[in-house]
C-alpha cells in the first residue's frame, strides 16, 4: 500500500510538469530544424514580434511528416494553427487547400514587399481559389530547393579517376559511375555502389529524381496550361523510356539494394557512410551534415554539381520547388499570423535563419544572395548550388501547372510505380499503365 | 526413448526458430547502438570498434533532438502510470458490475465496447482531436492518456470479465451472509482474486501508453510535454539521422517496460483461486 502511495505521489509530481499551455495570440507549427540555430532564429523572430506587439505566441516544432498529419487533423477538426510550415505543403497540399478556400490570402503581406522576392517564387504561390474562381497569393514563399548531385571525389580518385574524367552527357555520366568507377572503387577496397537513387514511397526523393529523368528525356506529364498529357502516345513513349532508364541502375546492381525502402534520410546516411558514390538530393542536407561532422571532408572529399546535359545534348534545367508558409481561413488569429510574417520576412530575421540551415536551402529573396555565404567560390557546395540556381533555367514541378498534381504527390503514385518495377517485377509498360490510369482518375476528380 | 528424442528435437527446433525470430531485431538494435555513427550502415555482425558513445549521447542529452529527453521520459512514465491506473479503475468496476451484479444488458454492453476495435485508431484521430479541443485538453498529457485509455479499456473490461467469471460466486454469497456490502465484496473478495489478471491488463495498458505515437504527436505540441516516441520521430524524418544514437535511445526506452514485465511475471500465472472454495 505504501508503495502504491509513493507511486501515486510520484505520478502527481511528474504530472505537474505537464501543465497545458494557456491560450495564445499566435500558434505556430513549424518543421523542426536539423540545427539548433534554425529553431533559435525562428524563436528570436517570435521574440521580436512579441516585444513589438505585446502579444504572446507559442511555437511548436515537429518532424516533417508529423506536422503535415497534425495540420490535416486540426484542419478537419476546425482548429488549425495560425501559421505553419512543412516541406510538403507546396508539393502535395497547398494547391488543393487554396482551391477549397482553406488558405488565407497573403497578398496584403506580400504585395508591399513583392520587389524583394524572385518572380518565380511569387508565381509559385499564386494559386487558384475554386470558390472565388480567382487566383491570389495563398501562401508565403519561404525557401526553394532543386535536386543536386553530390559525389565522393576522394573515392573517385582512389579508383584511379579524376574529376575531369566525369562525362557531362546524361547516358555517359551514369554509365561512368556504374560501369567504370564502381568496379574500380571496389578493387581499391571500397564496399561501394555507384548511384544512390531511391525507389520507395516513403521518401520524397524518388519523386524529385524521376521528374529530373522525365525532363531529361523530354517527357511532359502536365502541360503548362494544366492539361494532363500522360496518355498521349508520344509522351507515353518518353515516359516509359525515362522510367526504364531510372530503374536500370537498380536492375544492374549499381544501387544499394535497400534503396527500395529508403526513407528521406536513408540515402543521405548511406552516402555519408560511403556506401554509394553519387547522391541525388533536393537540398544541401548531405554536405551540411558532413560539414558538422568534419569540415575537412566537406571541403576536400565531396563535391556538388548540377545535372549532366540531357540525352539530346540540351542543358538540364533546375527543377525548383518553393517551400511555403501558410495560414488557414479557419485559424483563430489570422491578423496576428500576418503581423508575425511581416516581422519574419525582414532580411535581418530570415537571413540568419537560412544560414542556420548551413545552406541547405536557397533563399527566394535575391537580396539575401548578396552575401559571401552563398557566393564564395571556395565553398564547393553552397557556391555550386548558387550557380545551379542562377546559371541554369529554373522550371517548376508539375504541381505548379495543375492543382491536381498535388494529389499525385500526396498519393505518391510515382514511388508506387517504381516499387512495382523494382520490387514486384512488373514491366515498365505495365507500371506505366497503372500510373496513367490513376493519374487520369485524379485529374478527373 | 526414440519417440521422446524426436519430440524433444521438434521442440528444440521450434524454440530455435522462435528465439531467432524474436531476438534478431533486438540483436540488430544492440549492434547498431554500439556502432560508431560514421559506420551506421557498415552491415557488420559485430562492430569493428564497439562504442558506448551513443548511450552517453542519449543519457547526457547530447544531441539537439534529445534536448528534452529526460523530461520526455518523465512524461512517458506519467502517461503510462496514469493510463494503467485509469484503465484498471474502469475495467475492474465495469467487469464487477457486469459480471457479478448481473445488471441488465451487461453482456451486451461488454461486447459493444469491443466494437471500438472494428474502427482503426487512425480513423478516430480527427474526432479525438476535435473532442480534446472542445474540452481544452489539447497540448495536455491528459489528452493522450484519455485517448489511450479509450482504446485500451474495452479489451481490459472483456478480459477481466472473463477472468472474473472463473471466480466462484459462492465466495460473494459467503461474504454477503457475513454482511458485506457490494463495495466490500469488490475490495475484499473480487479484487484480490482477479489480481493476476489485473497485473496482466495493467501491463498491457501501460505498454500501450508507453509506445503510443499517433495520439501523442497529434494531441501534444510543446516539446516539454511530449513523450519519448515523438522525439524518436524527429529522427525518423531527419535528413541525416544518427541511427546508432536512435537505436541506443530505443534500447534505453525499452528497458523500463522490459524490467516491469520481468518483475511482475510471476503474478501473470493464474490459478491463485484454487483452493479458495471447498468443493
Amino acid at each position: 500500500m505504501r508503495r502504491l502511495a509513493t507511486l501515486a505521489l510520484a505520478a502527481i509530481v511528474l504530472g505537474s510538469l505537464s501543465v497545458p499551455a494557456l491560450s495564445q495570440d499566435l500558434t505556430i507549427w513549424w518543421v523542426k530544424g536539423t540545427n539548433i540555430e534554425e529553431d533559435e532564429a525562428l524563436k528570436a523572430a517570435v521574440g521580436t514580434w512579441e516585444s513589438e506587439t505585446g502579444k504572446k505566441a507559442e511555437v511548436s516544432f515537429f518532424a516533417n511528416n508529423d506536422v503535415t498529419t497534425k495540420v490535416l487533423a486540426s484542419l478537419k477538426a476546425g482548429s488549425p494553427p495560425d501559421l505553419t510550415f512543412s516541406f510538403d505543403y507546396d508539393l502535395a497540399f497547398s494547391p488543393t487547400w487554396a482551391y477549397d478556400g482553406d488558405l488565407v490570402d497573403m497578398s496584403d503581406v506580400l504585395m508591399p514587399i513583392r520587389d524583394e522576392f524572385q518572380k518565380s517564387a511569387l508565381d509559385s504561390v499564386y494559386l487558384l481559389n475554386g470558390t472565388t474562381g480567382k487566383r491570389s497569393h495563398y501562401a508565403v514563399p519561404w525557401v526553394q530547393m532543386t535536386p543536386h548531385i553530390h559525389y565522393w571525389k576522394s573515392i573517385l580518385e582512389d579508383a584511379g579517376f579524376t574529376e575531369s574524367d566525369i562525362p557531362d552527357q546524361w547516358v555517359e555520366f551514369f554509365h561512368f559511375w556504374c560501369d567504370d568507377v564502381q568496379p574500380a572503387a571496389r578493387e581499391a577496397g571500397h564496399r561501394v555502389f555507384g548511384l544512390g537513387q531511391g525507389y520507395s514511397t516513403v521518401s520524397n526523393d524518388p519523386f524529385f529524381n524521376i521528374h529530373i529523368w522525365l525532363n531529361a528525356y523530354g517527357a511532359q506529364v502536365v502541360a503548362p496550361d494544366g492539361t494532363l498529357r500522360i496518355n498521349e502516345p508520344e509522351q507515353k513513349e518518353r515516359i516509359v523510356r525515362a522510367m526504364e532508364e531510372y530503374v536500370r541502375p537498380m536492375k544492374n546492381k549499381c544501387v544499394p539494394p535497400d534503396a527500395a525502402n529508403w526513407t528521406g534520410g536513408d540515402d543521405n546516411v548511406s552516402f555519408i557512410n560511403r556506401k554509394h558514390l553519387v547522391e541525388m538530393n533536393p537540398t544541401l542536407s548531405v554536405p551540411a551534415a558532413i560539414k558538422k561532422a568534419d569540415p575537412n571532408v566537406y571541403l576536400n572529399e565531396i563535391r556538388t554539381r548540377p545535372w549532366p546535359k540531357a540525352p539530346d545534348g540540351s542543358s538540364t534545367p533546375a527543377m525548383v520547388s518553393v517551400k511555403q508558409v501558410v495560414s488557414f481561413t479557419s485559424s483563430a488569429n489570422i491578423e496576428n499570423a500576418k503581423s508575425f510574417l511581416r516581422v519574419l520576412l525582414r532580411p535581418e530575421n530570415i537571413g540568419p535563419m537560412l544560414k542556420g540551415t548551413l545552406g541547405r536551402w536557397m533563399p527566394v529573396m535575391p537580396a539575401l544572395l548578396d552575401d559571401p555565404f552563398y557566393t564564395d567560390p571556395a565553398d564547393p557546395h553552397i557556391y555550386a548550388m548558387y550557380r545551379q540556381f542562377t546559371e541554369t533555367e529554373n522550371i517548376p514541378f508539375p504541381h505548379a501547372y495543375s492543382r491536381h498534381y498535388a494529389k499525385v504527390m500526396a498519393e505518391r503514385i510515382w514511388g508506387k510505380m517504381l516499387g512495382r518495377i523494382v520490387l514486384d517485377g512488373w514491366t515498365t509498360e505495365r507500371a506505366y499503365d497503372e500510373l496513367a490510369e490513376r493519374m487520369t482518375e485524379l485529374f478527373a476528380e | 526413448m526414440g519417440h521422446k528424442a524426436i519430440q524433444y528435437a521438434q521442440f528444440a527446433l521450434i524454440a530455435i526458430v522462435v528465439m531467432t525470430w524474436t531476438l534478431t531485431p533486438i540483436y540488430h538494435l544492440l549492434v547498431v547502438s554500439l556502432t560508431p555513427v560514421q559506420d551506421s550502415f557498415a552491415g557488420k555482425l559485430w562492430p569493428d570498434r564497439p562504442t558506448l558513445d551513443n548511450y552517453v549521447t542519449v543519457l547526457t542529452q547530447g544531441d539537439y533532438y534529445l534536448t528534452n529527453f529526460w523530461r520526455q521520459m518523465a512524461n512517458s512514465i506519467f502517461a503510462a502510470i496514469m493510463t494503467c491506473a485509469l484503465v484498471l479503475f474502469i475495467a475492474v468496476l465495469a467487469s464487477y458490475v457486469i459480471g457479478r451484479m448481473r445488471v441488465r444488458f451487461g453482456g451486451v454492453v461488454s461486447n459493444l465496447a469491443l466494437l471500438t476495435y472494428l474502427i482503426p485508431a487512425a480513423f478516430l484521430a480527427i474526432p479525438f482531436y476535435q473532442v480534446m479541443g472542445v474540452y481544452q485538453l489539447l497540448d495536455s498529457i491528459w489528452a493522450m492518456i484519455l485517448a489511450v485509455t479509450t482504446f485500451t479499456a474495452p479489451y481490459a473490461i472483456w478480459v477481466l470479465r472473463q477472468y472474473g467469471d472463473s471466480v466462484p460466486r459462492e465466495l460473494d454469497e459467503a461474504a454477503k451472509i457475513d454482511g458485506a456490502t457490494p463495495l466490500q465484496i469488490l475490495y475484499m473478495v473480487y479484487i484480490p482474486l482477479i489480481t493476476p489478471a489485473m497485473i496482466a491488463i495493467g501491463s498491457f495498458a501501460l505498454l500501450h501508453a508507453w509506445n503510443e505515437y499517433l495520439y501523442a504527436f497529434l494531441l501534444l505540441n510543446d516539446e516539454t510535454r511530449m513523450t519519448v516516441p515523438i522525439a524518436l520521430g524527429y529522427y525518423a524524418s531527419d535528413d541525416d539521422s544518427p541511427w546508432p544514437v536512435v537505436m541506443a535511445m530505443g534500447l534505453i526506452y525499452s528497458l523500463p517496460p522490459a524490467l516491469l514485465y520481468y518483475s511482475v511475471r510471476k503474478y501473470m500465472a493464474s490459478g491463485l483461486t484454487s483452493g479458495g472454495v471447498k468443493s
